[in-house]
């Protein structure tokens, strides 16, 4: 009965979020709803008994999005117009305020798009009503499967060992994005990018105290994901976390690390199963991306962490990439 | 020869060019070109002797794990792929050896173009319907890195833009693989096959999966993001974002409609992408006419080109996908198919010669390039050659894509398409003539042939006086010319094309469709 109520609660907390995100003339108010429907949406993964989307949801949707956005927010807020410099053409400034920008979209987009998603959402509740109840997936399959692969967490199972080939796929993604940047922003090396030390001893303090205990946290997650929701991509984001909050009170942090070096960092997971995949695919006893039998735990490991620092050292360069800019004199 | 080296390669020489520096990284990037292009011959011969080729990674058979299937069909875009990559590569190593402007993009180009290359690979290769949407978002996401590489306001836009667009439409894709996995329980496109039914959940999840995949191939409402994106990034990037990747989300589109969901292709929704497609062709060739800039008005032309793909769904769709023994199905076919490589090797053709002519003269304005077939006759040449191509003149391959096309529309009684087809054609002619005419114009005569935009055209003219024709890079006029010489010699190949298409198509193999056709030549 409470649980009902508390459910009932977050799905009214989350419609009244969105409908007040999309109602925001103010940008920064419309930032600020965006990370609590983050949030509250992490909270319903949590409902659903899915932590680990809801972790990665908080950590990524609400926390690291919500970064970016406030850091863009800053770049293009009105008062910035004076001391723009001249690479600072992506948006013109003063173009803050939603309602007043003339293109901005009128009632009628609002309408013609609030009419297309409301016939979307009317034909996918009509069509998850019409769903099977007991789930047709392949549940089951993987449960049957679990012990040839090593681990007991079927998430980690398919991840790792059944649609490696995704999961490699989505860190070559990642890479992307950062190379993307990268590319726009020149041959700008990230150390040359000025720090600005906080003039606040205490806050370096903590902060100082919380680095042990992210690399404590990540490798308990990393290890977690073995038996229970966790992994590479929750370690990896708290990874992140920790380096980003390290560079934000100017403690050494990516930012720090040769260009080498970085590469290296970032490349690392993608490059590891490729490695993995060009021996498979040259022994030919073995089918391609296929894990030696018996080392397929210490191998799935070895990815693993190899994966999670380039999560954790790429988005805390995304991030920080976007960050640094509005520092700039 | 395991297919898997199609990925394997370009990946690894990405994270190669990623770790060098210096000239390094061009040689690294044409190194794992010709790997990949060595990788695909191998493959071809491998395809042509045995009928499919079938592969689970990781060692999961496909329940469970991800397959790898490569066709006849998946192998001509394979070929499309290669043969446009490696030539596209060659030209790069001249065109980012030019200045320094350039020269800072090049460490960036080879590692996004590589991933690229892998990831349409990937597409061509995939036979699983979520897998095939992480690819697409390596395809969407590379393709973005790409546009934005000059980094000039106008192509931070456009790629903004395509971005949004492209996400959009990997979303709506999502949505319906979805649907799909929680009505049927399958990912891989062959056991979905097998279990199709009919019902609310399915039908929804085709328009998603539809839907999405005509955002991403640009299909005319959704194409407003093309033109900008193609026409601003550099020359090479735009022959490989208007040649190879806009033929991705279409192949996965013809993986959806003919192997997932043949019974639910019913005549209605086959005419209506191919109205869509003809209202492309009429509509972009027409913006492509009207263009005084080179590049737009090549980007346009892949607006109209693409839409001529869209026939066949509206050719195949009565006969529900199942009964495609007829003839015309396989002139529909091979005339797609024919299409895609000729339009693949002719845009990326163009694209590469209009980076030629804004290297040599700094401007893409077609007012500022009279008598350029003196000054500049191998590009000139180059231009005329894929323009006869893409208009449908005989030798080439695109009078056989649209001579294929326009026959299979006759024959199946559906004789709209054939005029516009036709239409089409004559739009074609128009705009491939106005660059020409432009081109062929004595340098005398010059002021009194561009009216139509006066004032830009003398401040053109104005510095086109000033300033010589600076010399291009001979390899780079080379690799243009050679990508519209091998699209005209393509079109005396059509009989091998013809028997390497129904390998796994099921256009032979009488009644049963397509799962019908790969199950026989799967499992010998």
């Amino acid at each position: 009965m409470l649980s009902l109520a508390f459910d009932l609660l977050l799905a009214g907390a989350l419609l009244l979020v969105s409908w007040r995100l999309l109602q925001a003339s103010d940008l920064f108010q419309a930032t600020v709803l965006f990370i609590s429907f983050g949030l509250f949406l992490a909270l319903a993964w949590v409902r659903l008994q899915a932590p680990d989307i809801a972790l990665a949801e908080a950590a990524v949707g609400a926390g690291l999005a919500g970064v970016l956005l406030i850091g863009t927010f800053k770049r293009i807020e009105p008062q910035s117009r004076q001391n723009h410099d001249a690479n600072d053409d992506v948006q013109p400034p003063g173009a803050c305020r939603l309602d007043q920008a003339a293109a901005c979209p009128g009632r009628f987009h609002y309408g013609m798009a609030g009419g297309c998603a409301g016939m979307l959402t009317l034909l996918l509740a009509l069509a998850v009503m019409d769903l099977p109840r007991q789930g047709t997936g392949l549940t089951e399959i993987v449960a049957d499967n679990l012990e040839m692969v090593g681990v007991d967490h079927p998430v980690t199972a398919v991840l790792l060992a059944f649609r490696l080939y995704d999961t490699w796929l989505e860190l070559g993604v990642l890479l992307l994005a950062l190379i993307g940047v990268f590319g726009v922003r020149g041959a700008q090396d990230l150390r040359s990018l000025p720090a600005h030390p906080v003039d606040a001893p205490v806050l370096r303090g903590l902060v100082l105290l919380l680095g042990p205990l992210t690399v404590l946290v990540t490798v308990h997650l990393l290890w977690l994901g073995d038996h229970a929701p966790g992994g590479a991509f929750q370690a990896g984001v708290v990874l992140a976390a920790g380096l980003v909050l390290f560079r934000l009170v100017g403690l050494p942090s990516v930012d720090r690390l040769p260009r080498v070096t970085l590469v290296c960092l970032v490349v690392l997971g993608f490059a590891t199963i490729l490695l993995l995949a060009v021996a498979t695919t040259l022994l030919s006893i073995y089918h391609p991306l296929e894990y030696p039998p018996l080392w397929s735990k210490t191998m799935i490991l070895t990815l693993e962490a190899a994966a999670t620092v380039s999560i954790g050292v790429t988005l805390a360069a995304l991030v920080i990439l976007v960050l640094v800019v509005d520092e700039e004199p | 020869m395991q297919p898997v080296w199609m990925i394997l390669i370009p990946f690894l020489g990405a994270a190669a060019c990623l770790l060098l520096r210096g000239r390094f990284v061009a040689w690294a990037g044409l190194t794992a070109s010709g790997g990949t292009f060595g990788a695909c011959l191998a493959q071809l011969l491998q395809v042509w002797n045995q009928e499919v080729i079938r592969i689970d990674l990781g060692g999961w058979t496909t329940p469970l794990g991800i397959g790898l299937y490569l066709d006849g069909l998946g192998m001509m875009f394979l070929l499309l792929t290669a043969l446009v990559g490696l030539l596209v590569g060659v030209y790069a190593n001249g065109f980012f050896g030019r200045a320094a402007d350039y020269r800072r993009m090049e460490p960036y180009f080879w590692p996004i173009w590589l991933v690229l290359w892998g990831g349409l690979n990937g597409v061509y290769l995939s036979s699983d319907i979520f897998n095939a949407y992480v690819l697409l978002e390596v395809v969407g996401l590379a393709a973005v890195g790409l546009t934005i590489l000059s980094g000039t306001r106008e192509s931070l836009v456009a790629g903004l833009r395509y971005l949004l667009a492209a996400m959009f439409g990997s979303l709506i894709y999502l949505l319906g693989v979805a649907l799909l996995y929680a009505e049927i329980g399958h990912l891989d496109l062959f056991r979905l096959a097998e279990q199709m039914r009919v019902s609310l959940p399915t039908v929804i999840a085709f328009g998603l999966m539809t839907g999405g995949l005509l955002i991403k191939s640009a299909l005319l409402p959704f194409h407003f993001w093309l033109p900008p994106a193609h026409a601003s990034a550099p020359a090479p990037v735009s022959a490989i974002l208007s040649g190879v990747v806009t033929k991705a989300s279409f192949f996965l589109l013809l993986r959806i409609w003919f192997v997932v969901f043949p019974m639910l292709t019913v005549p209605l929704t086959g005419q209506l992408l191919g109205m869509l497609g003809g209202a492309a062709v009429l509509w972009g060739s027409l913006q492509a006419v009207r263009q005084t800039r080179l590049k737009l008005l090549v980007a346009y032309s892949t607006v109209g080109q693409l839409g001529y793909l869209f026939f066949l769904f509206a050719l195949l769709a009565p006969s529900g996908g199942a009964t495609r023994a007829e003839e015309w199905a396989v002139m529909a076919w091979t005339g797609t198919v024919f299409h895609v490589v000729s339009h693949g090797l002719a845009k990326a053709s163009l694209f590469m010669a209009a980076g030629c002519l804004l290297l040599a003269m700094d401007t893409d304005e077609l007012a500022a390039m009279p008598d350029m077939a003196g000054r500049l006759p191998v590009i000139t040449f180059t231009l005329g050659v894929a323009g006869v191509s893409l208009m449908g003149l005989p030798p080439s391959a695109g009078f056989v894509a649209k001579w294929m096309l326009l026959k299979a529309s006759l024959a199946s009684g559906q004789w709209w398409w054939a005029v516009v087809i036709a239409l089409g054609g004559l739009l074609t002619a128009a705009y491939v003539f106005k660059v020409l005419a432009f081109a062929f114009v004595p340098a005398a005569r010059r002021t009194t042939n561009s009216r139509s935009d006066p004032h830009e055209n003398q401040g053109a003219l104005e510095s086109k006086d000033a300033q010589a024709v600076r010399p291009v890079p001979r390899l780079m006029t080379l690799a243009a010319l050679a990508l519209a010489v091998l699209c005209v010699l393509f079109g005396f190949r059509a009989e091998e094309v013809i028997a390497l298409l129904p390998h796994g198509l099921g256009l032979d193999v009488s009644p049963g469709g397509l799962y019908l056709g790969f199950s026989q030549g799967e499992r010998p």
